[in-house]
């Protein structure tokens, strides 16, 4: 409803239907209130004595700046997932198959919701050593299929080290969301493994960390 | 039916702002509430809570300490100890513990690693004690070396050894621990050559 400059009124002065309607409940309905339809929903302005209904944002990330002259929600760029996986006793996670499989399908998981660029950055650390003459792979995975483009060498024939790798996929839809795993394979006759967790005096892995960031 | 009217006008803009910079929001009821101004630094964004908007300190970088210097240089780090990495004085990070009470920690460098070797955080000066929930295994077994450019991420939380409650200060420095039969090298410098080494980093990120 269109904002009326409020009349001035004059002693003795009847008002009509008209004018309390136009000046009256016509302004009321063009306060914020009004506007308002939603838990979180704040009000801006359009223009001159124009407010409209300023939803809140969906995504988690979200924070306030300005674009095209007008406040807008925008991804705060920020981490959207962390798993930080250290049992008590360390787990040594190991496969032969030369096709993905899941390093941990209940620990190794992280879900997020897609920000609104439609792509993330996944960011894997743990140690990794092989056996045999093999190549270690990682990847990620969703359900049971492997996410395209994720396939990574981590270590190549032989010797051990800590290795991160950061994936960025795209394409993905804003707003929905996502579970992603953790796959490892090799290429060649032998055995990837990687060792999380455990105690500092030892020589136990440490944590293994799955880190989604908005990309 | 003009002290209904009069209600609504009460319920309107201005006359719920108490504060400079106050903002508004629709809350659960129907009502309109303020949301006030938030603290300096702070952003408005939709946060973990399931009503409404409020004033947050988002994730993001919170110090970085890059080091190197105008010559090629190295530290080799003694088997059977934890040693403090050094290189021009640093790196070292101090910051203020955010709101969430979590911290990512990332240290990188080129390095030479071989036998059983483990990069660790601890909190500065050192005799402050060791972050038990940093340690991360870089190398273990075999004796050749390994060379390239490692990294190490560990997750500060607050609670754990050394880790203190948000608000409070923390300082960062980064040890090796190399056991016996290991060996650790961690290599840094750009003498403008094209095998120059690079910098050694150490970065803290609030986790929102």
């Amino acid at each position: 409803m269109a904002w009326t400059a409020p009349r001035t009124w004059t002693d003795g002065e009847v008002p009509t239907a008209s004018q309390l309607n136009t000046h009256i409940r016509d302004n009321m309905d063009a306060l914020a209130r009004a506007v308002l339809t939603t838990t979180g929903d704040m009000v801006r302005a359009t223009g001159a004595n124009a407010l409209a209904r300023f939803a809140k944002p969906t995504a988690r990330t979200a924070l306030l700046r300005v674009a095209s002259g007008l406040p807008a929600w925008q991804d705060g760029n920020g981490l959207l997932a962390l798993l930080r996986y250290a049992p008590a006793t360390e787990e040594i996670k190991s496969t032969n198959s030369t096709s993905f499989v899941d390093l941990d399908a209940t620990n190794l998981v992280v879900t997020f919701v897609v920000p609104a660029s439609g792509a993330v950055l996944v960011r894997l650390t743990s140690h990794v050593s092989l056996s045999g003459a093999v190549d270690g792979r990682w990847n990620l995975r969703e359900s049971s299929s492997d996410v395209a483009g994720t396939d990574e060498e981590v270590l190549d024939g032989g010797n051990n080290c800590r290795v991160t790798t950061l994936h960025r996929v795209s394409g993905l839809t804003p707003g929905n969301s996502h579970t992603y795993k953790w796959g490892h394979a090799v290429v060649g006759v032998g055995t990837v493994s990687e060792k999380m967790g455990g105690v500092i005096v030892s020589d136990d892995g440490g944590a293994a960390y799955m880190e989604v960031w908005a990309g | 039916m003009f002290m209904e009217e009069l209600g609504n006008l009460a319920e309107a803009l201005p006359g719920r702002a108490l504060a400079v910079g106050d903002l508004f929001q629709r809350v659960a009821s129907g009502s309109l509430e303020r949301v006030g101004i938030g603290a300096e630094g702070t952003y408005l964004g939709a946060g973990s809570g399931a009503d409404g908007i409020g004033w947050l300190l988002p994730g993001g970088p919170l110090a970085v300490d890059s080091r190197t210097l105008g010559s090629l240089t190295s530290q080799a780090f003694s088997s059977g100890a934890v040693t403090m990495v050094n290189a021009n004085n640093g790196p070292i990070i101090t910051f203020t513990m955010p709101p969430s009470g979590q911290v990512l920690v990332r240290a990188s460098a080129m390095a030479s690693v071989a036998g059983e070797v483990d990069w660790r955080f601890h909190t500065a000066p050192p005799a402050n004690g060791e972050i038990a929930t940093s340690f991360g295994l870089m190398h273990v077994s075999d004796v050749v070396a390994q060379q390239g450019r490692f990294e190490h991420t560990a997750l500060l939380v607050q609670g754990d050894s050394g880790v203190p409650l948000p608000g409070a200060s923390l300082s960062i420095r980064w040890w090796v621990r190399v056991k016996t039969g290991g060996n650790c090298t961690i290599f840094y410098g750009d003498d403008g050559s094209d095998t120059a080494y690079g910098p050694v980093v150490l970065e803290a990120w609030a986790v929102a």
